[in-house]
């Protein structure tokens, strides 16, 4: 059964559609790139998946029930979780308890306690790179530190299906290569991820499949070669790079004649 | 149709003085998002100076602009030395602040000048009446009704009209893009505070002329001020302009056809349905989060 | 262990302070004892201060629930304490027990609590004050005007006689009062420390913070709160009931009192908010102080709450609690001077 699927999702503010009739869909198992240019509503349909926001229009099913309508944390307890783009931690509890939080309200299924909420919190900052820091204060983490617990607290959460977004913002090269193997990582264990990045050799190399969003809507679809050959999504995000290429070389044969 | 009038003539007085007031607190609020309790400390040492000054032989509509003058000074002190350390951090310390000051300032006043009423002698030509469609007019009335009218007009040009008024403006919208254009923050703050402390003055300049000043006076009308001000909603000049018209005549009504003592609970019941249904006011703009 | 002074001091404890509550369980029981022996060493005037240090400690921690844990500035609290009292003294002087007389008020004050909790907890900032200290206002002008089942809102009511311990000598009656506040100030700290320790005390503290992303990881952020306005406008309704009848006059100004949430709120800011001892602290400052200058110089009593209260605000304003839990260092010169600085305009 498709894990995920949205039939023509729309967000309206005024008279601007954000997202507009957007078809989308998550096999589980699957790792999906969602690109496109700055303002193309990326964010905003995450927002509409995970409950942040409400859509004026469409629908979305999560295993085949509608959650078009349900609360963020809801969506949480199914099996929905995400990270944020800028990682704010909760600066007043320690690294543990941040992700203790996923443990305690987010987990599908049954209530855990807080003895065993916090051996799970171990287990994620582990998977994450993070272990023996439990303790400390989140002010002491670095950037990647910090997009590093957004992912732990999440994994708290036992989730079944993963939103990123901009996982890899602010990065250098090393912790770029170290965010891509986490994700693979992750999908191996059997989370299914979609995550938005800007950084299109990372969204290549480690997508399953990836979704184009322009203007709030879809664009195209398709495996990473299939969008890397693919015209109109060169357009969107260079503009008609043929046509500017022609036109100078027009202008410079007319001042050399 | 002469009660009707007779209803709005009673409450041009409230009006007019909710309006400076809650121009005053409205700035404050919606320039530095501080609730600053200490305004109605404010409001009380506008309405001594003015007495003090009537003591030594001023008219008291004449000593309005000194009154002002000083309370603007005083305004721009408390924003630089106090209120300027709590301005990043969360709103319930520029609460407490504000209230400690308050205390402060009043409890000062009840030392020196004991909570004995002090009031003036109305001028002569503040006395007597005119009669309008079977109404009476007081002219006492209508010089108030008249100053809040020149002074929200008077705020509402220097914030709309000039260079620093939009200065405050672009704060408002974004301390961190004005401060990327250039804005100095901080001088932008103090100027608000202190702006707001001369029209908090203004208003207790007026309050003891009609009545008199007391140590608590200015606590006694915060209440309200708070009401005309969410009423009115902020981001807007005539938002406390409409807010006070609003429960003005309400209160007015309220107290002519069914006693004064419900007045209270109908304005703050009428304040927190608006709350419910428009949390921005009657004309605040929707995007500023207070 | 690093204790990062700007983000999280306790950083080291804090995953003890999740799982312990038997530390600071046996600490309270231990005073609790010790306090309940008070009567055979204090005369009848330290009793009735004492009496009312337990009354403003079992506030205090209704308070600091909703303004402590939750970060909402409520002024809703007077409504509470008001009806508490109010509602119990309408019950006695018609006849009812005084079990069933707490009861009613109790019942009235949480159906207010949800009536106006629901709506207002929904406003940013600060609307949501406003609009608390509205209902409180509203209701204080609703009560006074009204005139039914024997009470007429204008007077003083006299309960001592319905309230059934008239019978005792005034020793026993003043320990049995003392008593009765001791178990709520235990009772409400009890509540405190069970909350503090709990994974709701984690939840409230991380949606201070970002309500959005604890929402995202399941919080029921909107619901949480309300749990919580409702739990303390019970505790507030209970003391205010209590109060009552220990007072034996019910005056509806002064149960509906700004006055009396006003000095609370500065104990728990004073104290330390959002902590467990914190509000035990800030009440035994206050009362100490009041006790040494009210006495003295009545008039400048008032000076000098404000002037601590901006003190703190400005050079301390976790409150007295981090001087406790980081020893003499937090009164340092230098740290005065970093708190100062720290939430300045830049």
């Amino acid at each position: 059964m498709t894990l995920l699927a949205t039939s023509g999702l729309t967000k309206r503010f005024g008279g601007l559609a954000a997202v507009n009739g957007v078809d989308f869909s998550a096999e589980p198992g699957e790792i999906i790139g969602l690109i496109g240019p700055n303002g193309a509503g990326k964010t905003t349909f995450v927002d509409l998946l995970t409950g942040v926001q409400l859509p004026t229009a469409g629908r979305i099913k999560f295993r085949g029930r509608d959650v078009t309508q349900l609360a963020s944390h809801e969506r949480s307890r199914l099996g929905l979780a995400r990270t944020f783009q800028i990682p704010r931690p909760f600066a007043g509890v320690s690294i543990r308890e941040n992700v203790m939080l996923g443990a305690l309200f987010g987990r599908a299924g049954r209530d855990v306690g807080m003895a065993e909420a916090r051996a799970l919190a171990e287990q994620a900052l582990q998977r994450v790179g993070l272990a023996g820091q439990g303790d400390r204060a989140t002010g002491t983490l670095t950037v990647a530190g910090r997009k590093r617990l957004e992912v732990a607290r999440c994994l708290a959460a036992d989730p079944t299906l993963l939103f990123f977004d901009e996982p890899l913002g602010g990065l250098n090269p090393t912790e770029v290569k170290e965010a891509l193997d986490l994700i693979r990582a992750l999908n191996a264990s059997g989370v299914t991820i979609v995550f938005i990045e800007h950084i299109v050799s990372a969204v290549i190399s480690v997508s399953h499949r990836i979704f184009v969003l322009a203007d709030g809507r879809k664009l195209a679809e398709g495996t990473p070669q299939e969008i890397l050959a693919n015209q109109t999504v060169q357009r969107a995000y260079l503009g008609d790079v043929k046509g500017a290429v022609n036109r100078s070389r027009a202008a410079r044969q007319r001042r050399a004649g | 149709m002469s009660t009707a009038l007779q209803i709005i003539f009673d409450s041009l007085l409230l009006i007019g003085l909710y309006a400076i007031g809650a121009l005053g607190f409205a700035l404050i609020w919606g320039v530095l998002n501080v609730l600053n309790i200490a305004y109605a400390a404010f409001i009380m040492l506008g309405g001594y100076c003015s007495w003090m000054l009537w003591q030594l032989g001023l008219d008291p509509l004449l000593a309005l602009p000194f009154t002002m003058t000083l309370m603007f000074g005083v305004g721009w002190l408390v924003q630089r030395i106090l209120v300027d350390h709590v301005m990043r951090g969360p709103h319930a310390l520029g609460i407490a602040l504000t209230y400690g000051l308050n205390l402060v300032i009043v409890g000062l006043a009840l030392y020196v000048f004991t909570p004995e009423f002090r009031s003036i002698v109305l001028p002569d030509y503040l006395r007597g009446y005119t009669e309008i469609g079977g109404a009476r007019l007081t002219n006492a009335r209508a010089a108030v009704a008249a100053m809040a009218l020149a002074l929200t007009t008077g705020t509402w040009w220097f914030i709309d009209r000039t260079e620093i008024g939009s200065a405050i403006r672009a704060t408002r919208l974004d301390p961190e893009a004005a401060r990327l254009v250039g804005i100095r923050v901080r001088t932008i703050f103090n100027l608000t505070t202190a702006l707001s402390a001369a029209l908090a003055g203004a208003m207790g300049g007026l309050i003891v002329v009609l009545y008199s000043a007391t140590p608590a006076m200015g606590d006694q009308y915060l209440l309200q001020i708070l009401i005309v001000t969410v009423l009115g909603g902020l981001g807007s000049m005539l938002g406390p302009l409409a807010g006070a018209a609003v429960l003005g005549v309400c209160t007015s009504a309220v107290a002519t056809l069914w006693g004064a003592t419900y007045a209270t609970a109908v304005g703050a019941l009428l304040v927190l349905l608006l709350l419910m249904v428009r949390p921005a006011g009657l004309m605040g703009k929707r995007f500023y989060e207070g | 262990m690093k204790v990062d002074v700007l983000t999280l001091r306790r950083a080291g404890d804090g995953d003890k302070r999740l799982s312990s509550v038997a530390q600071p369980l046996l600490i309270l029981l231990c005073v609790a004892g010790a306090m309940a022996l008070l009567p055979l060493v204090l005369g009848p005037y330290g009793l009735r201060v004492a009496t009312t240090a337990c009354m403003y400690l079992a506030l205090a921690q209704s308070w600091n629930l909703i303004g402590g844990y939750a970060g909402l500035v409520s002024l809703a609290h007077p409504a509470f304490i008001g009806t508490g009292a109010v509602a119990a003294a309408i019950c006695l002087i018609n006849g009812l027990p005084i079990a069933v007389a707490a009861l009613v008020a109790l019942a009235l004050s949480l159906s207010i609590a949800l009536l106006v909790g629901a709506p207002t907890l929904r406003l940013q900032g600060h609307y949501f004050v406003v609009a608390t200290l509205l209902v409180s206002e509203a209701l204080r002008n609703f009560v006074l005007n009204l005139d039914a089942f024997g009470f007429q809102g204008g007077v003083s009511v006299n309960i001592v006689s319905h309230v059934g311990v008239s019978a005792l000598g005034s020793e026993a009656y003043n320990r049995f009062f003392y008593h009765l506040m001791l178990g709520l100030a235990i009772a409400a700290m009890a509540v405190v420390l069970a909350f503090d320790r709990s994974r709701w005390g984690l939840a409230l503290r991380t949606i201070r913070d970002n309500e959005a992303a604890a929402a995202a990881l399941g919080v029921a952020a909107a619901r949480l709160k309300l749990v919580v306005f409702l739990l303390s406008a019970g505790m507030a309704s209970l003391i205010g009931t209590a109060s009552a009848f220990w007072i034996g006059t019910v005056e509806t100004n002064d149960a509906y009192s700004l006055l009396i949430t006003f000095e609370v709120i500065v104990m728990v800011f004073l104290g330390g908010k959002g902590t467990l001892w914190g509000p035990a602290i800030g009440v035994g400052f206050v009362l100490l102080l009041n006790e040494v200058i009210g006495v003295e110089f009545a008039e400048v009593t008032q000076v000098v709450s404000g002037l601590i209260v901006v003190l703190i605000v400005l050079f301390q304003p976790e409150g007295l609690m981090a001087a406790l839990t980081e020893g003499p260092k937090a009164l340092s010169l230098r740290r005065l001077r970093e708190n100062v600085r720290r939430y300045r305009v830049s």
